[in-house]
């Protein structure tokens, strides 16, 4: 391979980046295939732990909010619902947290040896994404088994905009994990506050209630979490049950492309000069 | 055929201080500003903070193929910035840089590796690193194993390993890779002398394969074995730039005026020395080894000795005592006096050595006499072709026979 590259001072061009990261798709592989594989490493169940999560958890959210608060799910299996809620959310989820450890995890690396450091997250990111679609995968064996008791679900055509929906959550995942580990290079306190900040902003974003519950007067506060569209259009095109209002999703989406492209910035801002203030 | 690495006016800025509370205040109230000058159209003039400080400055440099650069310095000078910032750890505050070809660098003790790894794995990880496929990491692979002599271990996580495993790795991936550019920071100095040798001519044969190396070494001899080129940073600008042998001895001269300490009250004062007798080239150079020499050592010597003696020592730059011989002197009244030592020949190495006097009154060690500036052999008569390397440099004969 012929490399050749300039270091300025002043920024690089970024067509010359992305051609850069190519250059390192073998390194991209083998973070991807040790993070898959470290996943599981050292556990007795190995593998399975990727299904147990989310059933469990959907389990647990139809005792909980299904039979003790009695809360309701548009129609559908209480399981159906908040399994599909889960997984999308871990998936988010997961994608800023890991994401957002991408300087603070890799310092000892990122001290030692150069390689386009946006290869970590994306490598994250893939990662997540595989897992996402072995829990997907369950899903649809338990819809399967749901449709067949005669449960009102009703998968059609409108599953293809579903890679639109994924390529969603993971700009504004990779894009609000690059914001934070950009910002941890100098302030720590971001670190401290993403595992929590996660789970009250999961509180806000329809994992285990239905938009169409949440008082009209709280309804903007919906439209500015570009989650609660996410989930929504998740459960409307892979079930084929409620309703997405067209506006509201792309206020989503531009709130989305806002972060990705302020956070890809970030990180190139931080990724020349972090190893100065760790 | 273009340089593979041009530099020019490289810095770097540091800031210094603790990030906190204080620290935030500080930034915002410098974006805040930085905004408002944007914002009227106005120069943004260089942020002011109080704490920062220029590791490099106005750096330029040029290696081409084939090439060693060694770059030397004190501690805190520079060189390990500069390192950093030609292997892209971190981006410089001025200036471009211009590399040309794979680059492996060995910053410090280790590499990237990844400690729960195994040594397998992190040979992949790091051709991955350097931007190779994995078939060109396999071709490599058994070569890599053999090199780092570490056997069975290849398949332990490296954070088991011991320090000497773990650079023996490093090492072996790095030189093994094929990179068209190596950087070297210290890694020469750990490990076995033995380890440390198969480096050297490892490095060696990659050098002579066409390819570039950067090197930093506390080891003066082991740069002038090496290197071509020397760069001698200064407080964090390039003092000297050019030839490896004029580079290094000039810095070894300005090094050993600083190190000189003010004289405290001593038995014997060193007033100055020189090669004297069949001299040939400077007072302080010998550049044949395999005639007569004779050193002359001016001191002074401020108490008569009854039952002197005085050793004559040569060290080399690694603090290795290479020659050392005792003579009586008997009754010796104060005051000034010369030593004349002569040799029938001193088959050393090239590079820079330290005259030793020892003093001693009835066996016992009264004052030690460092002569400055060095002794430096420059020349080599010997018709070895074993490179530069061991103490002695004899012609030696091998002859071949077979019984048959």
């Amino acid at each position: 391979m012929n490399i050749e590259y300039e270091v300025s001072a002043e920024r690089t061009v970024s067509s010359s980046r992305l051609k850069d990261i190519w250059n390192y798709r073998e390194l991209l592989f083998l973070l991807i295939k040790r993070d898959f594989i470290s996943g599981y490493k050292q556990t007795v169940l190995g593998p399975l732990w990727f299904i147990i999560q989310p059933v469990m958890t959907a389990l647990i959210f139809s005792f909980v909010f299904g039979k003790i608060a009695n809360l309701p799910t548009d129609k559908l299996p209480p399981f159906i619902f908040y399994m599909s809620g889960t997984i999308v959310w871990s998936f988010f989820a997961n994608c800023v947290t890991k994401t957002s450890y991408t300087f603070i995890g890799n310092t000892a690396l990122f001290q030692k040896v150069y390689f386009p450091r946006m290869v970590v997250p994306i490598s994250l990111i893939v990662t997540n994404l595989l897992n996402f679609l072995i829990q997907l995968m369950i899903l649809i064996v338990f819809m399967i088994i749901f449709i067949v008791r005669g449960a009102p679900i009703d998968p059609n055509y409108k599953v293809i905009i579903l890679p639109a929906i994924l390529l969603q959550v993971v700009l504004l995942g990779l894009g609000l994990g690059c914001i934070i580990s950009s910002l941890t290079v100098r302030y720590r306190d971001l670190n401290m506050a993403v595992g929590f900040g996660m789970q009250l902003w999961m509180y806000a974003s329809c994992v285990f209630f239905p938009r169409s519950m949440v008082p009209p007067e709280y309804q903007w506060v919906l439209t500015l979490n570009p989650m609660v569209s996410i989930i929504e259009c998740f459960r409307y095109t892979l079930l084929g049950v409620g309703q997405v209002e067209i506006y509201q999703w792309l206020i989503s989406v531009a709130i989305t492309l806002l972060i990705a492209v302020t956070g890809l910035w970030m990180f190139r801002r931080s990724e020349g000069t972090f190893t100065d203030s760790v | 055929m273009p340089a593979v690495i041009e530099a020019h006016n490289l810095s770097k800025r540091y800031y210094l201080g603790e990030i906190n509370q204080d620290a935030f205040f500080e930034d915002i109230n410098r974006r805040a500003r930085q905004i408002y000058r944007r914002l009227r159209n106005r120069e943004t003039a260089p942020l002011q903070n109080g704490r920062e400080f220029w590791a490099l400055k106005g750096v330029s440099l040029e290696i081409n193929q084939g090439e060693t650069l060694a770059i030397i310095g004190s501690n805190g000078a520079g060189k390990s910035t500069l390192l950093k910032i030609l292997s892209r750890i971190t981006k410089p505050t001025t200036g471009n840089l211009t590399v040309r070809g794979r680059m492996a660098s060995l910053l410090e003790v280790g590499t990237g590796f990844h400690p729960e790894f195994t040594g397998r794995d992190n040979i992949y990880l790091n051709g991955a690193i350097l931007g190779l496929k994995k078939a060109e990491i396999q071709t490599r692979f058994d070569q890599i194993v053999e090199f780092s002599e570490l056997g069975e271990f290849i398949d332990v996580p490296v954070k088991r390993y011991s320090s000497g495993m773990y650079i023996r790795l490093a090492f072996s991936v790095a030189a093994n890779l094929n990179p068209e550019i190596m950087i070297l920071d210290e890694v020469l100095a750990v490990g076995d002398t033995a380890f440390q040798q198969k480096c050297i001519n490892r490095v060696q044969e990659i050098i002579r394969e066409g390819h570039a190396a950067i090197m930093v070494s506390h080891s003066m001899n082991a740069m002038r074995q090496m290197a071509d080129k020397c760069l001698w940073l200064k407080n964090g600008e390039v003092r000297m730039f050019g030839n490896i042998d004029e580079v290094a001895t000039e810095y070894e001269n300005e090094t050993m005026h600083v190190a000189k300490a003010p004289e405290k009250e001593s038995i014997v004062h060193f007033i100055d020395w020189a090669i004297t007798g069949e001299k040939s080239g400077e007072n302080h150079t010998l550049s044949s080894q395999f005639n007569p020499v004779e050193f002359s050592i001016r001191c002074d010597l401020k108490i008569p000795l009854t039952e002197g003696s005085v050793m004559f020592a040569l060290v080399d730059a690694q603090t290795l005592q290479i020659l050392c011989h005792r003579t009586d002197i008997g009754n010796q009244p104060a005051g000034r006096l010369t030593l004349k030592i002569r040799l029938p020949q001193l088959p050393i190495r090239i590079g820079s050595y330290k005259l030793q006097c020892t003093f001693l009154e009835g066996g016992h060690a009264l004052d030690v006499l460092w002569a400055t500036p060095e002794l430096v052999v420059a020349s080599s008569d010997s018709t070895s072709k074993g490179g530069q390397r061991g103490i002695l440099d004899v012609p030696a004969e091998v002859l071949i026979s077979r019984n048959e």
